[in-house]
C-alpha cells in the first residue's frame, strides 16, 4: 500500500475536470491528477492497477452516466481496502437529504461546487492544506 | 332554461288531455251503467205488467169456463189473481215511483181492476140466483170494464215501451263512444310515453357526450400539467449547469489573466458573469411559479394576522431600511396552503417598500372586509368573498397598466432603473390566488400609490 500525491477525480463533464485542473495548478504543489469519467471507470482504475495505487482521497461527483457517485461511494466504503480512501463528494446538489444519504453511505465531506472561481480555488487550497500537508492518513495493510 | 320550459309545458299539457279524456271516460262509462238499469227497471216493469194482463184475463176465462160448466177448478185463475195482483200492483206502483203520471196510471189500473175482479165475484157467486137478463146486464158491465182495462193498460204499456226505446238508445251511444275514450287514453298514454323515452335518450346522450368531452379534456390538462412539472424540473437543474459554467469561466479569466488583459476587457467579461447570474435567478423564480401549479402540502387555517407578521419579522431589514410603518387590523382566518400565503404577502409588503417615493415615509395599510360574488363581476356570483386589502403611498403606476403587472416578468420600469427585480413577484401571487380558488386585482394612481385587493373565498 502505497501513498502516492495523486488525487483520483470522478467527474463526467469535461469543464468540471478542466476547471479542478486549472485550479489545482494554481496551488503550486505537485498534485498528480487522475480522472475516471464514472463510477465503472472510477472502481476499474482502482482494482486494475497492478500495483495497489491508493490516491491520497477521491473528489467523487455524484451525477454520472452508467455508474452514479451514490453507488460508487456505497461499493468503495464497502469494499476491505479501498475503504480507507478519504471521498469528498464534490457535486452541484444542495438538498439537505442528499447531503445526509451520501455521510450515511460514508462520505468524508461534502462540498458543493462553488460558481465562481475564486470560490473553486479557495476550495482546492482547502483540501491541499488539510489532506496533503496537515492531516497524515494511515493506510494500513 | 327554455328547454326545461318547453317540456314542463308540453308534460303539463299532455296531462290535462290525458285528465280530460279520463273524466270523459268516467261520464260516459257511469252514463252507460246508468241507461243500462233504466234499461232493465223498465223491461222489469214491462214483465210485470204483462202478469197483470194475462193474470186478469186468465181470471176472465175461467169465470166463463165456470158459468159454462159450474166446476170451481175454472175459478183457479180468479183466487190466484185475488192473490197475486195485490202483490205485484204494489211493486209496480214502487217501481213507477220515478214517474209520477205512470204511478196514477197504475192507481187507476188498481181500480180498475179491482171492479172488474169485483164484477166477476159478483156474476160467480150469485150465477145461480141470475136470471139470464140480469146475468147479460152484469156480464156486459163486465165487458166494458175489461174495455177499460185494456185501455188503461196498453196505455201504460205504450209509455213504457217509449220510454225503453229512449233509455236503449241511450245506452248504445255510450256503449259505443266509451272505447274510443279508452283508445284515445291509450294512444295519448303511449305517445307521451314514447316521446319521453326518445327525449330521455337524446338528453342521456347528450350527458354522456359531455361527460366524454370533460373526460378527454381532463385528461388531456393532466398530461400538460405533468410536462410543466417535467419542464419546470428540468429548468431548474438541466439549465443552470451550463450557467453555472458560464459563470465560474469568466470569472476564471478575470482572476487569472488580470494583469495580462487590457482594462475595457474587465467590465465586458463582468457584464458577461452578471447576465450569467441574472438568467441563473430567472430559471430559479421561473422553476419556483411552475411548481406553485400543484399546490403544495396540505390545507390549513391560516390566521392572517399572525401570517403577516411573520411577513413583517422576515422583511424586518427593509422595513427598517425604509423607515416604514405597516398598519394591521384584527383579520380572520382563511383556509389554504401557508406556505403560499406568506410567498404572497412577501411579494406585496416587499413590492411596496421598494416601489416607495423618495421623499415620502412609506406607510403600508391593510384591511379587510366581506363582499357579495355578485356585487362584482369579477367574482363567482354564488359565493361569499373576504376581501384582503395591501394599500401603499408609494409611486403607484398608470391605472391602464393594472392588468399588464400580472403576467409574467412584466415590468413597468426599465432594466436599468434602480427598481430591482424580475417582474414576476405578480404572476406569482395571482398563481397563489388562483390556488385559493380567489382573485387578486389591482389599482394605481401615478405618484399617490398602489392597492391590491385580494379576493379569499369564504
Amino acid at each position: 500500500m502505497q501513498e502516492t500525491r495523486s488525487i483520483m477525480i470522478a467527474e463526467d463533464d469535461s469543464d468540471d475536470r478542466l476547471l479542478l485542473e486549472t485550479a489545482f495548478k494554481e496551488t503550486g504543489i505537485e498534485i498528480n491528477l487522475v480522472f475516471a469519467q464514472n463510477g465503472v471507470d472510477l472502481l476499474k482504475i482502482l482494482t486494475e492497477k497492478e500495483q495497489a495505487f491508493y490516491p491520497r482521497l477521491i473528489l467523487l461527483d455524484l451525477n454520472m452516466p452508467k455508474k452514479d457517485g451514490r453507488e460508487a461511494l456505497k461499493e468503495l466504503k464497502q469494499h476491505p481496502t479501498l475503504k480507507r480512501i478519504p471521498v469528498i463528494v464534490f457535486t452541484t446538489t444542495k438538498s439537505e437529504a442528499e447531503i445526509t444519504r451520501c455521510y450515511d453511505l460514508g462520505a468524508n465531506t461534502y462540498v458543493v461546487k462553488p460558481d465562481s472561481y475564486s470560490d473553486l480555488l479557495k476550495v482546492v487550497s482547502h483540501l491541499k492544506e488539510y489532506w496533503f500537508e496537515t492531516a497524515s492518513v494511515a493506510l494500513r495493510s | 332554461m327554455r328547454k326545461s320550459q318547453l317540456y314542463s309545458i308540453a308534460f303539463g299539457f299532455s296531462l290535462l288531455v290525458l285528465l280530460s279524456f279520463s273524466l270523459l271516460l268516467y261520464n260516459s262509462l257511469s252514463s252507460y251503467s246508468e241507461y243500462s238499469s233504466l234499461v232493465e227497471h223498465t223491461q222489469i216493469i214491462m214483465n210485470n205488467l204483462q202478469k197483470v194482463h194475462s193474470m186478469v184475463v186468465d181470471a176472465e176465462t175461467g169465470q166463463s169456463g165456470f158459468l159454462l160448466t159450474k166446476d170451481s177448478s175454472f175459478l183457479e185463475p180468479l183466487l190466484y189473481a185475488q192473490g197475486e195482483l195485490p202483490l205485484i200492483l204494489d211493486s209496480l206502483r214502487e217501481l213507477t215511483a220515478d214517474n209520477p203520471p205512470q204511478t196514477s196510471q197504475i192507481d187507476t189500473l188498481k181500480a180498475v181492476i179491482w171492479d172488474r175482479l169485483h164484477i166477476m165475484e159478483e156474476i160467480i157467486n150469485r150465477a145461480p140466483l141470475l136470471d139470464t137478463e140480469t146475468l147479460t146486464v152484469r156480464l156486459k158491465e163486465g165487458k166494458v170494464r175489461m174495455d177499460d182495462f185494456r185501455v188503461v193498460i196498453n196505455g201504460i204499456m205504450k209509455a213504457e215501451r217509449s220510454l225503453l226505446t229512449i233509455r236503449a238508445q241511450k245506452k248504445l251511444e255510450f256503449e259505443q263512444i266509451t272505447p274510443s275514450y279508452f283508445k284515445a287514453i291509450i294512444s295519448i298514454t303511449a305517445i307521451v310515453s314514447l316521446l319521453s323515452f326518445i327525449l330521455l335518450m337524446q338528453e342521456l346522450k347528450q350527458k354522456t357526450a359531455a361527460q366524454n368531452l370533460l373526460e378527454t379534456r381532463f385528461h388531456s390538462l393532466n398530461r400538460s400539467n405533468a410536462e410543466l412539472q417535467q419542464i419546470a424540473y428540468v429548468t431548474s437543474h438541466d439549465l443552470q449547469e451550463p450557467l453555472r459554467k458560464i459563470r465560474t469561466f469568466s470569472d476564471a479569466l478575470i482572476i487569472k489573466f488580470q494583469e495580462k488583459v487590457p482594462d475595457e476587457m474587465i467590465p465586458i467579461i463582468k457584464r458577461i458573469d452578471a447576465n450569467a447570474l441574472r438568467m441563473r435567478e430567472l430559471i430559479a423564480d421561473l422553476s419556483a411559479f411552475t411548481s406553485l401549479s400543484t399546490p403544495d402540502g396540505k390545507v390549513s387555517q391560516i390566521n392572517l394576522s399572525s401570517a403577516i407578521q411573520q411577513v413583517e419579522k422576515k422583511l424586518s431589514a427593509s422595513i427598517a431600511e425604509t423607515n416604514a410603518t405597516i398598519e394591521v387590523p384584527v383579520l380572520p382566518s382563511i383556509s389554504g396552503y401557508s406556505h403560499q400565503i406568506e410567498i404572497l404577502f412577501t411579494e406585496i409588503i416587499s413590492n411596496a417598500l421598494k416601489f416607495v417615493r423618495p421623499t415620502i415615509r412609506p406607510v403600508i395599510t391593510i384591511s379587510s372586509a366581506v363582499v357579495e360574488g355578485k356585487e362584482n363581476e369579477l367574482l363567482n356570483a354564488g359565493r361569499s368573498y373576504l376581501v384582503v386589502g395591501i394599500s401603499d403611498n408609494g409611486i403607484g403606476f398608470e391605472k391602464e397598466y393594472a392588468n399588464k403587472i400580472f403576467i409574467l416578468f412584466q415590468k413597468l420600469h426599465n432594466q436599468d432603473d434602480s427598481y430591482e427585480g424580475k417582474g414576476l413577484g405578480l404572476s406569482l401571487c395571482q398563481r397563489i390566488m388562483a390556488n385559493h380558488e380567489g382573485f387578486i386585482t389591482a389599482y394605481g394612481e401615478i405618484g399617490k400609490g398602489a392597492t391590491f385587493n385580494l379576493y379569499f373565498p369564504i
